[in-house]
C-alpha cells in the first residue's frame, strides 16, 4: 500500500460571503481517514458539519485547504477527472423527501447516475444493475415505477443510498441519513449501511448530532463546534473520557433511557456565538463553566494528549 | 368501502398518547381525571372517497392531538364516535365559540417544527400577546407586558421582543413557541415532537425548561415523542400506539423495565445503546401497515416475530398485567382485571 494515508483532510477552510462578513463555516479543519473504516463527525446544527462532508464530496468548493485522496489533492480535481472521482466518492442526504427529484420514477433515480458515468451501455445492464442494488439496499421490485411521494420515509431512505450505491463507490459521505426516521426505520437502515461495509468495504463519514448512533456505527468521532475540531478519538476513549468540555457537556445531554440511574445533567447556557467574524479567542469561551482568561486571548490549537486523543482546549479535563 | 382510521384508546384509564405526563394534574373535581379520551375514531375523507392514509407512528398521534384541540377540518376529517372528556365535558359536542374558551387557554400546544409554526411576518412579542388579549380581554398594553413577562420565563431577553422569527435560532423559536402555549397558564400541555427538531444540547435545555414549567404552573403534559430518552426524562405514564391504537400502556416504570408487547420490547431494541456494544441493532422487520388498509386481526401482526395463526384474524383484547394500570392489548397475554398476568398457553413455551 502507498504511504498516504486514504483520506486527508488539510487546513480546510470553507467561509460564505455575507453582507456583515465572511461566516466562518469550516475553519482549518484537519483529520485523516483510513480505508474501510468509519469516522463519525458530531455537533450542532450549524456547526459546519454538513458543509465539511459536502467539500469532500465535491459538492461545495473550498476556501482553502487541501483534500487528499490517497495523496492526490481533489479539490484541484476538473472536468473528466472530476466526473470520475464522482465515481469513488457518493453522498446520502439527510432529508429523503427533499433529496429526491419528485418527478422521477425509482427506476430513473438509481439509474442516472449508471447512465451518466456510462458504467454500463446496454439497457439491459443497466436494468439488471438497477434491480441489483435495489434488492441489496431491500427496496421490492415492485417499487421500480412509483415517484418518491408514493413511498414513505424509511423506502425513500433506501432509494437515496440506493442511488449512492449505484456506482459501487469508495468513500460514502453520510449526511444524517437517519435523522429524519423513526427508531424502528433507523435500526433498518443503520443495519443496512452496517452489513453493505461488511460486504464491500465501503469507508463512511457519518455526520450525525445523535450521539448515541454515533457511539453504535463510528469508530472513531470528530466532535466540531463552530466550524472548528474540538476533539478527536476513538469512539471508546471519547465516550468514556471525553477530554472537551464541548464534549461533556454534549455526552450529558443525551437523553437515557435507563430510568433507574438519572445522571447528573450539565446543561450548556447560552446561544452558539454566530460564526460571522468570530472574535480571536475559544470560540467556546461564551458558553464554558471553565473559562479563564487565556481562553478569551487566543484560540486553542488541537494538541495530542495520550495515544490518539486530540483536544483543542487550553484546561483539558481529566 | 373499508375506509376506517381508528384511534381507539382502550385502555380503561388511558389518558394520552405514547408518553403522558400526568403527574402534576390537577383535576376538576379530586376524582375525575382532567382528560378521558374514549373509543375517538377519527376517518379521513379525501376526493376520490377513500380514506387518507395517515402514515406513520407520528402521523396518527399528532391526529390524536388535533382531535383533542379540536382542530381537525371537516372535511376531510371526519370524528366518527367516541368521547374526549375534559372537566366532565365532552369536547366533541361543545359548539366552536366555547371550544375558542378552551383552546390556548386551558389546552394549549407546543407543535413539532418551530419554523412553521410561528407567523414569520409578525414580531414574536405580538403572537404571543395575542393569545393573552384574546383570552383574558385586557389591553393591548397590558398583553404586552404579560407577553415580556413569558419571554423572560422561557429566558429570552425582553429587548429582542420585537425581533421576527427568523432572527431567532432554532431553540430560541421553539422557547416562543413554548411561551405562546403557556401564555394563559394551561391546565392541559400538549407538546407534539417539541425537541425532535433541536440539537442536543439545545433539546436539553428546552427539555430542562419544560419540566420546570410543568413543576410551576402544575400543568398537565401529553409528550407525543419517538424518543425514549425524552420520555425517560420528562414523563411519568407512556402508552405505546402503533397504526392508531394503543398496544401498551402503563406507568413508565411498568414500560422501561417489564415491555410486554412484543412491539414495546422491538422499539428498546432498536435503540443504540450508549452503555453496550453491539454488532446489529434489533430490527422490527416490515413497515407500518397503511391505515387505509389495516390487517383484520392486531395491526402489528405483519411485522411480529412471535405472531400466531389467531393474531392475523382476531383483534386482541386488553389485558391487565401486574403492576399500577399496566396494560397491554396482545394475545400473548390473557387476562382480566382480576387476574394478573397470564401468558397464552400457545406461548408459554417460548
Amino acid at each position: 500500500m502507498s504511504e498516504h494515508p486514504y483520506l486527508e483532510v488539510r487546513h480546510l477552510k470553507k467561509y460564505f460571503m455575507t453582507p456583515n462578513g465572511p461566516l466562518h463555516a469550516v475553519d482549518d479543519v484537519n483529520f485523516t481517514l483510513e480505508k474501510g473504516r468509519t469516522i463519525g463527525l458530531v455537533g450542532e446544527s450549524g456547526c459546519g458539519k454538513s458543509t465539511l462532508g459536502h467539500m469532500i464530496a465535491r459538492l461545495l468548493d473550498a476556501t482553502d485547504g487541501e483534500i487528499l485522496l490517497e495523496g492526490d489533492d481533489i479539490l484541484k480535481y476538473k472536468g473528466r477527472k472530476l466526473k470520475d472521482l464522482r465515481r469513488r466518492i457518493q453522498i446520502i442526504f439527510q432529508d429523503p423527501f427533499s433529496s429526491l427529484n419528485p418527478r422521477k420514477t425509482v427506476y430513473n433515480t438509481i439509474a442516472e447516475p449508471i447512465i451518466i458515468q456510462k458504467m454500463y451501455k446496454s439497457k439491459k445492464e443497466i436494468e439488471d444493475r438497477v434491480f441489483e442494488i435495489m434488492e441489496l439496499v431491500g427496496l421490492a421490485e415492485r417499487y421500480v415505477n412509483v415517484y418518491p411521494h408514493e413511498l414513505d420515509g424509511g423506502r425513500r431512505q433506501r432509494v437515496g443510498i440506493a442511488r449512492a450505491l449505484a456506482l459501487n463507490p469508495e468513500l460514502i459521505v453520510c449526511d444524517e441519513p437517519v435523522s429524519a426516521l423513526d427508531v424502528s426505520i433507523q435500526a433498518q437502515i443503520l443495519n443496512l449501511l452496517k452489513r453493505l461495509q461488511q460486504q464491500f468495504g465501503y469507508t463512511y463519514i457519518f455526520i450525525t448530532h445523535d450521539l448515541s448512533v454515533v457511539k453504535h456505527f463510528a469508530q472513531d468521532v470528530l466532535v466540531m463546534y463552530l466550524g472548528q475540531l474540538v476533539e478527536q478519538a476513538p469512539v471508546k476513549e471519547l465516550f468514556a473520557h471525553p477530554r472537551h468540555p464541548y464534549t461533556q457537556g454534549l455526552l450529558s445531554a443525551i437523553p437515557s433511557t435507563d430510568i433507574d440511574n438519572v445522571k447528573e445533567r450539565i446543561i450548556l447556557k447560552g446561544e452558539i456565538t454566530s460564526p460571522i467574524n468570530p472574535p480571536d479567542e475559544c470560540r467556546f469561551a461564551a458558553r464554558c463553566e471553565y473559562v479563564s482568561d487565556a481562553c478569551r486571548q487566543k484560540a486553542p490549537q488541537l494538541q495530542l494528549l495520550g495515544e490518539d486523543h486530540l483536544v483543542s482546549c487550553f484546561s483539558p479535563l481529566d | 368501502m373499508n375506509d376506517k382510521m381508528n384511534e381507539t384508546l382502550n385502555a380503561p384509564e388511558a389518558k394520552a398518547e405514547e408518553t403522558a405526563g400526568m403527574a402534576a394534574g390537577k383535576t376538576a373535581d379530586g376524582s375525575e381525571n382532567l382528560l378521558d379520551v374514549r373509543d375517538l375514531t377519527v376517518e379521513f375523507h379525501t376526493d376520490s372517497g377513500i380514506v387518507q392514509a395517515i402514515n406513520g407512528l407520528t402521523f396518527s398521534l399528532t391526529t390524536t392531538a388535533l382531535a383533542i384541540m379540536g382542530l381537525i377540518n371537516c372535511p376531510p376529517g371526519f370524528y366518527k364516535s367516541g368521547e374526549i372528556i375534559y372537566k366532565g365535558k365532552d369536547l366533541m359536542k361543545i359548539s366552536e365559540s366555547e371550544y375558542l374558551k378552551i383552546r390556548g387557554r386551558e389546552i394549549s400546544m407546543i407543535f413539532q417544527d418551530p419554523m412553521t409554526a410561528l407567523n414569520p411576518v409578525m414580531p414574536v412579542i405580538d403572537q404571543i400577546s395575542e393569545v393573552i388579549k384574546n383570552h383574558k380581554h385586557i389591553s393591548a398594553k397590558e398583553a404586552r407586558e404579560e407577553a415580556i413577562e413569558m419571554l423572560k420565563v422561557v429566558r429570552i431577553p425582553p429587548e429582542r421582543a420585537d425581533e421576527y422569527p427568523h432572527q431567532f435560532s432554532g431553540g430560541m423559536r421553539q422557547r416562543i413557541v413554548i411561551a405562546i402555549a403557556l401564555a394563559c397558564n394551561p391546565n392541559l400541555l400538549i407538546a407534539d415532537e417539541p425537541t425532535t427538531a433541536l440539537d442536543v444540547t439545545i433539546q436539553a435545555q428546552v427539555l430542562e425548561m419544560m419540566r420546570e414549567l410543568k413543576d410551576n404552573f402544575n400543568t398537565s403534559m401529553i409528550m407525543i415523542t419517538h424518543d425514549f430518552g425524552v420520555v425517560a426524562e420528562t414523563c411519568d405514564k407512556v402508552a405505546i400506539v402503533y397504526a392508531g391504537e394503543v398496544l401498551e400502556a402503563g406507568t413508565k416504570r411498568d414500560i422501561f423495565k417489564n415491555p410486554c408487547h412484543p412491539y414495546t420490547v422491538g422499539l428498546f431494541g432498536a435503540i443504540p445503546n450508549l452503555n453496550e456494544d453491539t454488532e446489529f441493532l434489533y430490527q422490527i422487520e416490515g413497515l407500518m401497515p397503511d391505515p387505509m388498509d389495516l390487517p383484520k386481526g392486531c395491526p402489528f401482526a405483519p411485522r411480529c416475530s412471535c405472531a400466531k395463526d389467531i393474531c392475523h384474524v382476531e383483534k386482541p383484547c386488553v389485558s391487565r398485567l401486574p403492576g399500577e394500570d399496566h396494560v397491554v392489548k396482545c394475545h400473548k397475554y390473557t387476562g382480566s382485571d382480576e387476574n394478573a398476568e397470564i401468558v397464552n398457553e400457545e406461548w408459554r413455551d417460548e
